[in-house]
């Protein structure tokens, strides 16, 4: 059993098994993953019940929530690949690395505008020095920081597992990050903005708000098994396999 | 003494040099002839270790460089295309400060000094040499301590023909105390050595 | 000479090189150091010049103007010696490169932080910092200066060959609990609260830092060797 987990890890883990595996899946795992995020996105701005306290303003709540909580989820996932590459120097753990945070960085930012914009109606300001949101915007600067790292380095290998060193340290950071904002915050209080509590959840609310999250993390799996397709046929471009592979493209 | 086997060696996907092995031994010259980007320097580098070979097989001692590598590092003096040699030191700091020594030996730091002609600059910054000086101060650094074996980048890159004849009697005078050099070139140099052709391993 | 003689050597020949080298070449030290002065006189031109005012900004501007001069001048660890062929020199000694981390390090914070150290006290009087908040700043820009060094060190491994500010972009963020912490201390000194356990916090960064980053830069520098 252990022997067979382990044959299908490596099989993973080398990046011609893993186009094909990719391949295979995302004809069918991609318009799956559109129907979810649809139904949970209709569903929630479409027909859950208005908010008593704010209105229908809070329905920014399906976009804002899952981004916010896969922004911080790639984050921890580049940390583990990272580590997995440092370790194991597996080639497919830096390729992973290099298409997930950008990704990450934008549903950030996403969850930094839509928070915004909830902000304006709801605070009366589209920016509040409060701890959840330095925090995010501090992750946002991480995402910033690794992306540029990556990108100045012109050795392929070399920028993986630079990205990766930097995403393993950040991710033991990130905790004494955030205890760290949530002292700044009760040294300096000057906000006379009090935040209101986030909308009682009715289960015909959290529960659109459930199937937008599955919507979103499985929007990201097809992006990312996506983009590994392509950094793999881009990095993988002079091996005979790819060759092959193309010439079968180019006459179908 | 040191034996590289089969060795192949890439650089961001190119591949520089393949099935390449030869030997080294004690007291020997083995000169690897090259054009540019052949791999000349890439090749002192992965036998130091410090960048990875691709294939085959670097011995030192019969046994292979991986378990050895403190030991064959302490013995080994590498000079590469940088001459590691700072411009706000002084030429005797550059010695005193040269990584292979840490108890500095005045005494060796003069001699080997007036034996590469540069005892009368021993005050001055580095900064005031010419070239030709600098290189003869970076040889100067061979003399400190006897190394078992000599990786060295072109030592006979901008010398005059008078460095060219100093650095020929040293290396000679190494190699009766049995020291082995291992360097590069792009023409044949006429120190008694074996030679290797690395274009025809590309 | 037995190990831990040999280790100890090797250490103290890299210090005393580093230290050496900034001393012979002025800019070194100078240059942090003018930049924090320079900054520090910036805020009260940008911000006006009413004493009560800038003194509640005073432990605030100094700590983030330390923290801007002691990122920049990460050039000098790492960036130097490799360019000149230096570096190659110390990872093929066969010495480990731990210690060449550590005592470059220690060498970074003596030629930039330490001096830092005066130069703020020089700003507190430009700043009106409130009376008796100097020890507090001074032990926790002692401190903090020290991380800040650490971290600087893996900025610098990390783009060996790359400029001083993809550095700063990459650790700064990083560098955020230890600007919060440093002027915690401060904040709740002037508030007349317990600082120590601020400094207590920040030392425990320390004791975990100093190995953990060590470990890291070292391996941030062969990721760039090979």
């Amino acid at each position: 059993m252990i022997n067979l987990i382990k044959k299908w890890l490596i099989s993973l883990g080398s990046p011609p098994l893993f186009f094909k595996w990719a391949s295979k899946i995302l004809p069918w795992f991609f318009p799956i993953s559109i129907l979810i995020l649809l139904t949970g996105l209709i569903w929630g701005i479409g027909f859950a019940p208005t908010d008593y306290k704010q209105g229908d303003v809070y329905r920014i709540i399906f976009i804002h929530v899952p981004s916010a909580i896969l922004g911080q989820s790639i984050y921890l996932m580049m940390a583990i690949f990272g580590f997995i590459c440092l370790i194991w120097r597996a080639k497919l753990a830096g390729m992973f690395l290099r298409s997930a945070a950008p990704i990450g960085a934008s549903f950030t930012l996403i969850a930094l505008v839509s928070g915004a914009v909830w902000g304006k109606p709801t605070w009366g300001t589209w920016w509040v020095w409060d701890a959840r949101l330095t925090s995010t915007l501090i992750l946002f600067f991480l995402y910033a920081g690794i992306i540029s790292l990556y990108s100045s380095i012109d050795n392929k290998q070399k920028g993986d597992r630079a990205a990766s060193l930097i995403s393993v340290v950040g991710v033991i950071i990130i905790p004494i990050i955030k205890k760290s904002v949530d002292w700044w915050q009760t040294l300096h209080q000057p906000s006379t903005f009090t935040i209101t509590s986030a909308p009682s959840m009715t289960p015909d609310m959290y529960l659109p708000l459930l199937i937008c999250v599955i919507g979103f993390y499985s929007i990201l799996f097809s992006i990312l098994l996506n983009t590994l397709r392509a950094e793999i046929l881009i990095r993988e471009r002079n091996t005979s396999w790819v060759r092959q592979f193309l010439n079968n493209q180019i006459k179908e | 003494m040191l034996k590289v086997d089969n060795l192949s060696c890439q650089r961001s996907n190119d591949l520089v040099f393949k099935n390449l092995s030869f030997e080294v031994s004690k007291g020997a010259n083995t000169e690897i002839i090259g054009s540019n980007g052949s791999g000349k320097t890439s090749l002192l580098k992965c036998i130091l270790g410090l960048i990875e070979k691709n294939q085959g097989k670097i011995s030192w001692k019969q046994k292979p460089i991986e378990e050895t590598r403190t030991f064959f590092l302490k013995s080994c003096f590498y000079q590469g295309h940088q001459l590691a040699l700072k411009n706000n030191f002084t030429v005797v700091e550059n010695l005193r400060f040269s990584h292979s020594i840490f108890n500095s030996n005045e005494e060796k730091i003069i001699s080997s000094l007036k034996e590469v002609d540069l005892f009368e600059y021993r005050e001055r910054a580095s900064s005031d040499l010419s070239m030709g000086q600098l290189k003869r101060l970076a040889i100067a650094k061979w003399l400190l301590d006897e190394h078992e074996l000599y990786l060295i980048d072109e030592p006979f890159a901008s010398l005059d023909q008078e460095g060219t004849l100093l650095v020929s009697s040293i290396i000679k005078n190494l190699n009766s105390k049995g020291c082995s050099f291992l360097f590069t070139s792009h023409t044949s140099s006429n120190i008694d050595s074996r030679e290797i052709l690395l274009d025809n391993y590309s | 000479m037995n190990e831990k003689n040999t280790l100890f050597n090797w250490f103290k020949l890299v210090l005393k090189r580093d230290l050496v080298l900034s001393f012979k070449k002025i800019a070194t030290f100078m240059v942090p150091l003018v930049f924090f002065l320079i900054v520090i006189t910036l805020f009260p031109l940008a911000l006006g010049t009413e004493g009560s005012f800038l003194s509640t900004l005073s432990s605030g501007v100094i700590w983030v103007a330390a923290l801007l001069a002691s990122l920049l001048a990460v050039e000098s660890i790492f960036n130097e010696d490799y360019r000149d062929g230096t570096l190659d020199q110390f990872l093929i000694s066969g010495e480990p490169t731990f210690i060449l981390v550590l005592a470059k390090v220690l060498a970074h914070w003596l030629v930039t932080g330490a001096p830092l150290l005066l130069a703020s006290l020089i700003s507190t009087f430009f700043l009106y910092l409130p009376e008796g908040l100097l020890f507090p700043l001074l032990i926790s820009l002692l401190m903090g200066t020290f991380l800040l060094s650490l971290l600087g060190a893996l900025g610098g491994a990390l783009t060996i060959g790359k400029t001083a500010i993809l550095s700063a972009v990459i650790v700064l963020p990083l560098s955020v609990p230890i600007l919060i912490l440093g002027v915690a201390v401060i904040t709740s000194a002037l508030n007349g609260q317990d600082f120590f356990s601020y400094l207590y916090f920040l030392g425990a960064m320390l004791a975990i830092g100093i190995p953990g980053l060590c470990l890291a830069t070292t391996e941030a520098i062969f990721i760039n060797y090979d």
